[in-house]
């Protein structure tokens, strides 16, 4: 246990190291050490689909311990998608499992020389033939895997023919409706040829104080089942969100242009669950089972089952593409859980063809005859083939929008709607000051799971906030004021959970009631002996952060890349809070205060005695260079940033 | 008499039963002593294969255990397996028994022993998948194996 793998997949050697204790005191494990790792093995030059990306695998500290919701685990490398920061963190069993076959780090390294998968058990890596997968699907392929290895409790991550045709924002997924969803990580794996990781282990997790861990836990369960958040979200999981986003009036509709639609309001968690759902399901040691499984008739009257879906994707093909209709919806998200594509960048790259349909920058020409009107079946089905077969409109967006973009050209990459080269969700925040502030800041680009400050939704009053946050956060959404007091604490909280393998969903990032770093601290203590004051443990967070930021400097990228859409300065046209937009001077002031707040320059670099403060000093040494011509730097930055982003 | 008793359609797979059996019998963490399995043939399974023992009212595996590893208690008749009275490992129980109940687990064989009669497993399942219920044991449930031709 403890063991970090180093896999060379051209050599097919692998190399087992413990992972050093003053590293998990620095960054604990999963998304934290990952970071890290990454940071060291690439830099600004290193393709992401070339051999020199690294493939990075973790497992959350407390990721496979008798813990509440102790699931999540990440894949990390330099991202196909967007040619900086790729990380994603995904649930279900597979972390448990790699940590029960004797491994809490895996490390990718080149290239195989045909299509493997990897068999982890009881501490052996074992490179197995996978072509004979090529003609499945990504469900199938993981049953396939489970059939061939002759036990059913063999979990597997795999990718789909997405990932295999090296779609750049294809993902890694796990059972129906687990994936590792963003920034192409799918990609990055196809790459390395290996097209799945299969686990089985029947290991033993040493756990520092087992009557303190059943005793944390009992208690962690307790406050879980206990929470009103945990009602909303173990009966709707995330699509407790379209009631809500549509009586408040922020979804996001037709690719942004609207705050609110006149859409049938068949959109509603409860139809799915009346109509659709048949069973629930859930992550290892989650009591809140807040995923679905389906059934739906599609129009060619197949009976498919699927996993899922989730808000993203229900809003994202719901009001964005414009359409309420529940059997395409479900149909696009099982074709591309099927074919291993992310769904959040898949709902995007639709509605953004579709308005540039609408506006005429590309016509039938451009699609291979194929109309992209709002709302169609046949369209948003057409897209997601045509990206996987790599044809007509398809060819250009699987390899990521801004190539699409530039060989439409016409301006077509105004219209798309993004941070940092990553595409927004849905859901319409730019009423939601910290929110924004935290789509902005984020560091893979716009991400509701690293940066959210959810809580901002629910009006909560300044008493409550002072005593969670330490600030009095204004009750309205809509204020600036010490906002970004909010959305640091949800940055750290979050690469808290990210690198304890916890699932944001029992953490107080969804609600008060739910776990907090207090209880992190609790949970890591009785597991590792690992003993932290809440003030360090935030710390850890705030090192995590800081270390990605360092990454994307040395990708060339500044306070320039904290910016959200130009259509986020633009006023809500609907709803009850009509006429809001983002006002260009208190969020620059905001932005200011953000920057100060972390210790982070006007430019958002991260100061000298800030690096001191963290232990990040020999990771900003490349910076000491780049000061001392700061002004040369500064323009040779923003082309190379320009280049690097658009290559 | 109390036994375990499943009701599948309300299992979600979270596990959690199996990480409270470990915990609850002590030792390292180790899922795969866990007493009761969860387990699914195919991702696209619906529910979930539960592999614990029923404490059937005819057990065949009593019948078969040759060295009297496995005995039930008269007063609770709860199933107990013994793995020091296990010194063969023959496995005759876990291919008699029509439930996969008998589980791998390190040394030897492992059966669940119901907790004293109050289940870590049943505490931990928030669906209330796993809940205890009465059962009427007769006679033939005490087996004809080791134990009764021993009395003979």
């Amino acid at each position: 246990m403890n063991r970090l793998a180093i896999v060379d997949l051209a050599s097919r050697t692998v190399e087992t190291e413990e992972v050093p204790r003053d590293l998990r005191r620095r960054f604990l494990g999963g998304r934290g050490i990952n970071t890290h790792l990454l940071f060291h093995a690439v830099d600004e030059r290193t393709d992401p689909l070339g051999p020199d990306n690294v493939l990075l695998f973790g497992t959350g500290l407390l990721t496979g311990l008798p813990w509440v919701g102790a699931t999540r685990s990440s894949f990390t490398a330099k991202s196909p998608e967007t040619g900086h920061l790729g990380d994603s963190a995904g649930g279900g069993h597979f972390g448990a499992e790699v940590r029960f076959a004797g491994f809490d780090h895996l490390v990718l390294r080149n290239r195989a020389d045909r299509p493997v998968y990897l068999f982890l058990h009881d501490g052996a890596i074992e490179f197995r033939d996978a072509r004979q997968f090529e003609p499945l699907t990504l469900m199938a392929t993981q049953n396939a895997i489970k059939r061939e290895l002759g036990d059913p409790r063999v979990q597997v991550a795999a990718i789909g023919p997405g990932g295999r045709r090296l779609v750049r924002w294809a993902c890694v997924m796990h059972t129906m409706a687990d994936a590792w969803g963003r920034t192409g990580m799918g990609a990055v794996m196809g790459s390395k040829n290996v097209w799945a990781i299969a686990a089985r282990g029947t290991g033993t997790i040493p756990v520092a104080d087992p009557t303190g861990m059943a005793k944390v836990t009992r208690a962690h369960y307790e406050q879980v089942t206990q929470s009103k958040g945990f009602l909303a979200t173990s009966n709707y999981g995330t699509l407790v969100r379209l009631n809500n986003t549509r009586s408040q009036g922020y979804e996001g509709g037709f690719n942004h242009q609207r705050n609110m639609t006149e859409l049938p309001g068949e959109l509603d968690a409860d139809v799915f669950l009346d109509r659709y759902e048949v069973a629930k399901a859930a992550c290892f040691n989650c009591p809140t089972h807040c995923r679905h499984l389906h059934e739906v008739t599609l129009r060619d009257g197949t009976l498919k089952r699927g996993g899922g879906p989730e808000y993203g994707g229900v809003g994202g093909w719901g009001s964005q593409c414009g359409t309420s209709d529940w059997r395409t919806i479900l149909e696009a998200w099982d074709y591309c859980n099927e074919m291993g594509l992310d769904t959040l960048s898949a709902t995007a790259y639709t509605a953004w063809l579709m308005e540039l349909w609408e506006k005429g920058v590309i016509t039938a020409a451009d699609t291979d005859g194929l109309p992209l009107r709002w709302g169609d079946h046949d369209a948003i089905m057409g897209v997601l083939r045509q990206t996987v077969e790599r044809r007509g409109i398809g060819a250009l967006i699987a390899e990521g929008w801004m190539h699409a973009a530039r060989a439409i050209g016409r301006g077509a990459e105004r219209y798309f709607d993004h941070v940092k080269g990553l595409s927004i969700e849905c859901d319409d925040v730019r009423g939601h000051r910290a929110q924004v502030l935290g789509l902005a800041t984020s560091t893979r680009g716009a991400c509701h799971l690293r940066s959210r400050y959810t809580l901002e939704e629910f009006s909560l009053p300044e008493k409550v906030t002072e005593k969670l946050i330490g600030m009095p956060i204004p009750s309205d959404a809509a204020a600036y004021t010490n906002k970004e007091h909010a959305c640091v604490w949800t940055e750290d909280l979050c690469a808290l959970a990210d690198a304890l393998g916890a699932c944001k969903f029992l953490s107080k990032w969804l609600s008060t009631g739910l776990l907090g770093v207090d209880e992190f601290r609790d949970a890591v203590e009785v597991a590792t002996g690992l003993s932290f004051t809440t003030d360090e443990l935030v710390r850890v967070g705030d090192r995590i952060y800081t270390m990605e930021r360092l990454f994307l400097v040395r990708q060339g990228m500044s306070r320039k890349d904290d910016a959200v859409p130009a259509k986020f300065y633009q006023p809500w046209t609907h709803g009850p809070r009509a006429g809001t937009r983002v006002e260009a001077a208190p969020f620059e002031a905001l932005l200011d205060r953000y920057y100060a707040l972390r210790g982070w320059d006007a430019r958002g670099i991260p100061a000298p005695e800030t690096l001191q403060a963290l232990d990040l000093e020999k990771e900003g040494a490349f910076l000491e260079s780049r000061r001392e011509v700061q002004f040369l730097w500064n323009g040779a930055a923003e082309e190379q940033g320009h280049a690097e982003t658009h290559r | 008499m109390l036994r375990l008793t499943v009701n599948r359609s309300r299992c979600t797979g979270c596990r959690f039963c199996e990480s409270a059996c470990v915990v609850s019998h002590g030792g390292g963490f180790a899922l795969a002593s866990a007493r009761i399995r969860i387990g699914q043939e195919a991702i696209d399974a619906l529910g979930f294969d539960v592999d614990v023992c029923r404490q059937c009212a005819v057990c065949p595996p009593l019948d078969v255990c040759p060295t009297g590893a496995l005995q039930r208690d008269r007063a609770t008749g709860v199933l107990h397996l013994d793995p020091a009275q296990c010194p063969a490992g023959c496995r005759l129980c876990a291919e008699a028994c029509n439930l996969d109940a008998f589980h791998d687990g390190g040394d030897g064989l492992l059966l669940c022993d119901l907790c004293d009669g109050e289940p870590a497993c049943v505490r931990a399942c928030y669906t209330e998948a796993l809940f205890l219920s009465e059962y009427r044991l007769g006679e033939r449930g005490m087996g004809k194996g080791f134990a009764a031709t021993r009395s003979r």
